[in-house]
């Protein structure tokens, strides 16, 4: 039986040490960690920013890290830095080192790259091998150029040829979620069906769990023809509902998971209740693909952001509300024909949904002044001047001649830098795509 | 019965960038096959207002699953919810 812990949900959400080391009491073969996600949007590929902070992935990494090294079993992080291209990697580098020199540490790591030079996946797109995924929009060469980092979310393959290279330590750049975790039990010889079908539920930690959280540790441990998930806290269980509903989770489609070398089926998959807290799962397929494809992902730079945060409690401006803001966004882009778009987030009314709010009932509202320009001088100037168009606004039947608005903070408004967005969320499909992803090796 | 008192989960979440995928686990067999009648595809058409929704019903967990594009990608300029995990909202008080 092949054990595997993983860690935490992600990175830099925090673990807890008892349970963690509980778990370690059950001969677990080898720790996981996932580092990575496309969840809180394209700002953190685009900037080369990490996610979790130097102290918080370093609060994270140390302890357990110190724990693999004392039992000799690999340690393996997946997607460092969040966006997982060769900047975060270094930054990533960087607290391995500081963790390897202040514990005296010593061990050899393979740090995986996977993100790639541009005029490859240029090359790639003029030979057609770019595709959309999911019935989402082609890809086009500007995206390409504009893109300040596109990686490929990496399958088990390098992975496997780290561990095999004998590395106690693997980071690497964006990877899928579930390879993180496929790739030791794949090297021992595991069923890949149950391998992926484990690594693809355990990869949030304990968010399978009752009561959930990913911010604790989960254990995986794959038999001859099956696999089990037990919470490391024995204050959660893991249930057959709490497993079964966490395979559906992210997927558009609740049956079939693409991973860059397969496909995993899960419609005859079976969760069973083995005991009070644990879990025994199987019957899922796997398919192994013929030609490996990536994900891509890229984020490019499209503005800079000022935004100002407002209350709004008159009764008759709350009633007028969608006329005054469609009024003062009319009129800023006629007087300042500059490069920018304005934006009004009514919370309290319908920030959150939009156009799918059922609801028109509000006493107030939060108002959020959003603005994004080619500059950060113009977002400034353009949100302060709608700020003070919806401060001083004369709408119908209004006597509060002093303002409109109440503001929480001094001053009202703030610069929140770069703004970037999604270029390119596509599949690659091509000969060979394994060997743009290179392997470094380290020892300390 | 509002659909909230009829579920185990009912949420909304990405599922990658362009995505945003709606789980909805019925307590048991019975709410499940009442749930359907009510919440079939073109009802999620016409609240989510899309031309096209991926449609799934997985008979083993209870569940109906739904799919579709967003307006615009995770975290762009006018998006509202980056991780689109408010996208159920509406769903919560469909009487079934």
């Amino acid at each position: 039986m092949i054990k595997a812990l993983s860690l935490m949900g992600q990175l830099g959400y925090g673990y807890h040490k008892d349970s963690f080391l509980s778990a370690l009491e059950e001969n677990i073969d080898f720790i996981g960690v996932d580092a990575g996600s496309i969840d809180s949007g394209p700002y953190f590929l685009g900037s080369g920013k990490m996610k979790a902070n130097y102290d918080a992935a370093r609060n994270d990494l140390e302890f357990p890290l110190k724990k693999a090294i004392e039992l000799d079993i690999p340690f393996i992080i997946g997607s460092a830095g969040y966006a997982g291209a060769d900047i975060h990697l270094e930054q990533m580098v960087n607290i391995m080192k500081d963790i390897a020199a202040d514990n005296k540490l010593h061990f050899k790591m393979a740090i995986i790259h996977s993100e790639f030079d541009k005029n490859y996946i240029k090359d790639e797109f003029l030979k057609g091998n770019i595709k959309s995924y999911e019935k989402n929009k082609e890809i086009n060469s500007d995206d390409i150029d504009k893109s300040t980092h596109i990686v490929g979310q990496i399958g088990a393959d390098k992975f496997i040829e780290s561990l095999k290279q004998g590395c106690n330590v693997i980071l690497s750049g964006r990877a899928t979620d579930a390879s993180v975790y496929a790739a030791y039990p794949l090297l021992m010889g595991c069923k890949p069906e149950l391998c992926w079908h484990m690594a693809k539920i355990i990869e949030c930690g304990a968010l399978c769990a009752k009561p959930a959280s990913p911010s604790d540790s989960l254990i995986g441990a794959i038999d001859d023809n099956c696999f089990y998930l037990k919470p490391a806290d024995k204050q959660r269980k893991c249930t057959a509902e709490s497993a079964m509903a966490h395979s559906l989770y992210e997927n558009i489609n609740p049956f079939i998971i693409e991973e860059p070398d397969g496909t995993l089926i899960l419609d005859g998959a079976e969760y069973e209740q083995f005991d009070e807290r644990t879990v025994k799962i199987s019957g899922a397929k796997w398919i192994e693909r013929k030609k490996t494809t990536i994900k891509l992902e890229g984020a490019k730079l499209t503005g800079f952001r000022t935004i100002a945060i407002a209350g709004i409690r008159n009764p008759l401006m709350i009633e007028q509300i969608d006329d005054i803001t469609k009024k003062i966004k009319e009129e800023t882009i006629k007087s300042y024909d500059d490069n920018f778009k304005i934006n009004f987030r009514l919370y309290g009314k319908n920030g959150v949904l939009n156009d799918m709010e059922f609801l028109n009932n509000p006493y107030e509202i939060g108002i959020i002044i959003d603005v994004v320009a080619n500059n950060q001088t113009l977002a400034h100037k353009i949100c302060s001047i709608a700020k003070s168009n919806l401060q001083h606004y004369d709408y119908k039947g209004r006597t509060a001649t002093g303002a409109n608005l109440a503001f929480p903070y001094s001053p009202a408004e703030f610069d929140l830098g770069e703004v970037y967005e999604f270029s390119i969320y596509h599949i690659l499909e091509t000969d060979n795509v394994n060997d743009n992803f290179k392997v470094e090796t380290i020892e300390f | 019965m509002k659909l909230q008192d009829a579920v185990l989960v009912l949420r909304s979440k990405n599922a990658g960038v362009w995505h945003i995928t709606i789980d909805i686990i019925f307590k048991n067999r019975e709410l499940y096959e009442r749930g359907q009648k009510k919440l079939d595809e073109r009802l999620f058409l016409k609240i989510y207002n899309k031309k096209s929704v991926e449609y799934f019903k997985c008979d083993n967990i209870n569940t109906i699953k739904v799919s579709f594009l967003r307006d615009g990608a995770a975290g762009s300029i006018n998006d509202s919810d980056c991780l689109g995990a408010l996208f159920y909202i509406p769903l919560l008080d469909i009487d079934i």
